[in-house]
């Protein structure tokens, strides 16, 4: 089951719940884009005394596809999630509490003050919340609590029992809390579930079956005495619900058509839809069905996002797009095409690879080798060439055993018999024919057949000639390739992890064999964590900052031309690079600057300026990490952009006169 | 005192305390009504805080999401409750004599300048039924013009005249205990902040800039 049905109150309409993918949305959606259209609105509400309606609706439709609850309750509870967003920024920026905002408004000289003092008196009255900052404290809930159940470096080896242990913990955890705080269960959120016909709304969600049951009965209906209940209770319910059903008791199957009308509107209707009865509640219910029907989530190792775990996969990548166009999978060596071969047929022969830059098995000669590992990439074109058809196994190494006893098919030449009397003679005269012949043979053979088959395979690969069978020993069983590390040129400082390549010994001048100089150990790639704009609390936000009336213009800079990377050379006395570390003040201006361009992408940058400029950025703190570039170089890329940057001038009030 | 305009003066001083009398009555609405199911949502404070905030304005307490209907206020909802409106209004107008006090720019208003407001109050519908508001205009104008403290402004009449001509609010229960209580509390600072609104509105007349 991949995705469930939901029903809110107040609405008739089924609202549909995709299992994993939605709560992903969630959690990683940036609010960034309504949280400045709110800003800017209630700036303008602040000058003409009126909040922009339009404005306001266009900063609701960019978060109503958040999550299919908001869409839902985007009519009703978040209708004034804009307002409230403006008043969390005027108590942050003013640093103000709500009660002194509703003392300020509480004779409202403009239509502003009115909506925003009663918008607080629902606040005061327990009406309504902030559902602005209900909906960022959810997403923060929801990342937690994914994290907790999910999160860790062991849970690639978990069991499905341990998962639902981790969210039980965890749900636990916040009932004592809730315990502790004087709540009860009934005033926590939760989702009940029920079949169709007895949610709520049913006599008029399914109004199409409930007209023909209203006509059949409506005599009876009329005539009976309505009761007046008052604060239902439990005991009260059974009471209830049979005082209802008093009225229809002797009700029999309907016709055989009526039957087959209900039936053409009900079968396509779900068989348990879910009531939550707030936001979280779909959270948690979220969480709940994805753990019973076996829907786990696993963190990328590579980009620190969580990503849907899949049958067809089972390492710890995710299929997302990175800024460079490739998924993490890809980056890390993932082949969709090999996985599903070897998933669709685990015990055929060893899939048929069109690129393969892995050595070909068995062959320990050197030049294919080395060519074996040409990466490919951008930088580095390939330089042997795929055989057009690459025989089976079996094909290509025939039984070496078989050579040896050819011999003993080939025809044995005729000796010439001695006459009669001369037996010993002619006895000697045919071992020393035989003697020779079978030297003649051995002499041909005196290369064992391995290595001859490795020189023909090797002769093959080299010369682009075709395919020869080669008598090569049979070798075991292949095992399923691994997938192929695709590596570029420009990032690679060796691989240790890998088996080394042979390589020739280099000569000098002198016809001494130089010692080639060990290679740094590969660091780690810095992981640029994409950009989450920071969750709405009043410490974070300088009202300084945000606080521009009008888009600056922003010249398109011109960027230095990226340092080339200069692989050590190998031979000349040449000092290791030293790794340095980023001094914490310059990786902080560093981030500051990218947080602000960030928020200018879209609207005065263009994207692709800003994907060159941050891939820039990492590659240059790469090389001060590498040592291969000093700190002072990022410092100077960092002012420049400042320069460039900061150098905008700001179109705000005008000046007053003096 | 001198005024831009008498005229406008006198029939906007009497409108301010018109639309106070209307405010006042229904802000005790408004609070009976919040016993009836927001109790322990709405804060009578806050209920307070608004209706003192906005003297003329008869549908503040709106924004906390209380209502006048048959509902909530099925006892207040006779004629002999609505009589309550013109007594309120005849119990302003006849404390209207200690305007006299009031001094802008060492200017105060005439004894006619106030007998012409009381007029206009009473030509707009204010009357003392079955003379249940015991104070007097004249009585109110003797003790300003001999500097003796007059009564502060109080509830009494009010919940007398409730306990003899509205028997459902005089019944003992749980909302009527509430109001009658509230309304000890409610009169005296509504009264308060409604001469600060007047002493505003004469500064306005006088020199024709809002305060």
């Amino acid at each position: 089951m991949n995705s469930v049905w939901f029903v809110i109150k107040g609405s008739n309409n089924f609202h549909k719940l995709e299992l994993s993918k939605t709560l992903l949305h969630f959690i990683e959606f940036d609010f960034t884009y309504f949280w400045e259209q709110c800003i800017e609105a209630g700036k303008n509400a602040r000058k003409f005394g009126s909040l922009p309606e339009s404005q306001l609706s266009m900063a609701k439709n960019s978060i109503f596809k958040c999550h299919p609850y908001i869409e839902a309750k985007l009519p009703a509870e978040f209708e004034m999630i804009a307002l409230d967003c403006i008043i969390e920024f005027i108590c942050h920026s003013e640093k103000i509490g709500l009660e002194e905002l509703w003392n300020r408004c509480i004779s409202p000289k403009n239509s502003y003050e009115r909506q925003i003092f009663r918008r607080i008196s629902e606040y005061k009255t327990n009406r309504a919340i902030n559902q602005w900052v209900n909906i960022v404290r959810i997403q923060e809930y929801a990342k937690k609590k994914m994290d907790f159940i999910f999160g860790g470096e062991d849970s690639s080896r978990l069991r499905p029992e341990d998962f639902r242990v981790r969210k039980d913990y965890f749900d636990l955890c916040l009932s004592v809390a809730s315990n502790e705080f004087g709540m009860t269960a009934e005033e926590l959120p939760y989702t009940r579930v029920c079949n169709p016909a007895c949610i709520p709304d049913a006599p008029f969600m399914l109004s199409k079956v409930a007209k023909g049951i209203y006509k059949r009965f409506s005599g009876i209906l009329s005539e009976a005495e309505t009761g007046f209940y008052t604060h239902a209770t439990d005991p009260m319910r059974d009471q209830m619900a049979l005082d209802a059903f008093s009225g229809i008791k002797n009700m029999t199957r309907p016709a055989e058509f009526e039957m087959k009308a209900a039936v053409e509107a009900l079968e396509d209707i779900p068989d348990e839809i879910y009531i939550p009865n707030s936001f979280k509640a779909v959270i948690d219910l979220e969480f709940d069905l994805m753990i019973a029907n076996g829907i786990y989530m696993q963190k990328c190792e590579k980009c620190e996002r969580f990503f849907t775990k899949t049958p067809d996969y089972n390492k710890p990548y995710c299929n997302r797009v990175s800024p460079n166009g490739k998924t993490c999978r890809e980056l890390m060596g993932y082949d969709p095409m090999a996985a599903r071969a070897a998933m669709s047929a685990p015990k055929a022969a060893v899939p048929v690879q069109a690129v393969s830059p892995s050595p070909a098995p068995a062959v320990p000669t050197a030049p294919a080798a080395e060519e074996s590992f040409s990466v490919i990439g951008d930088d580095v074109k390939r330089n042997d060439v795929v055989p057009e058809n690459i025989p089976a196994p079996e094909q290509r190494y025939p039984a070496a055993s078989a050579s040896k006893w050819e011999i003993f098919d080939k025809p044995i030449p005729t000796i010439d018999h001695p006459e009669p009397g001369s037996t010993e003679f002619a006895m000697d005269d045919i071992l020393s024919q035989a003697e020779s012949f079978l030297n003649e043979e051995s002499e041909k053979e005196q290369a064992p057949s391995f290595d001859k088959a490795a020189d023909e395979l090797t002769s093959r690969l080299s010369s682009e000639s075709k395919p020869v069978s080669v008598p090569v020993p049979e070798p075991e069983p292949e095992p399923v390739p691994e997938p192929v590390k695709i590596i570029r040129q420009s990032e690679v400082m060796g691989t240790p992890d890998e088996p080394k390549p042979f390589k020739p010994p280099v000569l000098n001048e002198e016809g001494e064999v130089i010692v080639p100089a060990e290679l740094p150990e590969k660091k780690p790639e810095p992981e640029i964590k994409p950009f989450t704009p920071p969750v709405l609390s009043r410490e974070d936000i300088e009202p300084e900052m945000l606080y521009s009336a009008e888009k600056p213009t922003v010249p398109k800079p011109q960027m230095p031309e990226p340092k080339p990377f200069v692989p050590p050379v190998i031979g000349r006395e040449e000092a290791a690079p030293v790794p340095t570390t980023i001094s914490p003040e310059l990786e902080k201006r560093c981030q500051k600057m990218y947080n602000a361009l960030y928020k200018k992408v879209g609207k005065s940058m263009a994207e692709e300026d800003f994907r060159e400029w941050s891939q820039y950025l990492s590659n240059m703190k790469r090389n001060v990490k590498n040592g291969e570039a000093p700190e002072s170089d990022l410092l100077g890329f960092i002012e420049y952009s400042e320069k460039t940057y900061g150098s905008v001038k700001q179109v705000g009030r005008p000046k007053k006169n003096a | 005192m001198r005024f831009i305009n008498e005229k406008t003066a006198i029939n906007g001083l009497a409108d301010t305390i018109i639309k106070s009398g209307v405010s006042l009555y229904n802000a005790v609405k408004y609070i009976y009504s919040l016993t009836e199911e927001d109790f322990y949502n709405i804060s009578i404070k806050d209920c307070l805080k608004v209706v003192l905030n906005n003297i003329t304005d008869g549908d503040s307490l709106q924004t906390l999401g209380l209502r006048i209907n048959e509902k909530t206020c099925a006892a207040m909802s006779g004629p002999e409750y609505n009589r309550i409106l013109s007594l309120m209004v005849f119990s302003f107008a006849v404390r209207v004599p200690m305007l006299k006090i009031v001094k802008i720019n060492g200017d105060s208003m005439t004894d006619d300048q106030i007998y012409q407001l009381y007029s206009a109050i009473i030509a707009k519908g204010a009357a003392n039924y079955n003379d249940f508001i015991k104070e007097t205009f004249l009585e109110t104008k003797y003790l300003v013009k001999k500097g003796k403290p007059v009564p502060p402004y109080s509830a009494e009449w009010y919940k007398s005249y409730v306990m003899t001509n509205v028997p459902a609010l005089a019944e003992i229960n749980n909302r009527n205990m509430f109001i009658l209580g509230a309304v000890d509390m409610l009169f005296a600072m509504f009264y308060s902040c409604m001469e600060e609104e007047l002493k505003n509105k004469l500064s306005e007349y006088i020199n024709d800039t809002p305060v």
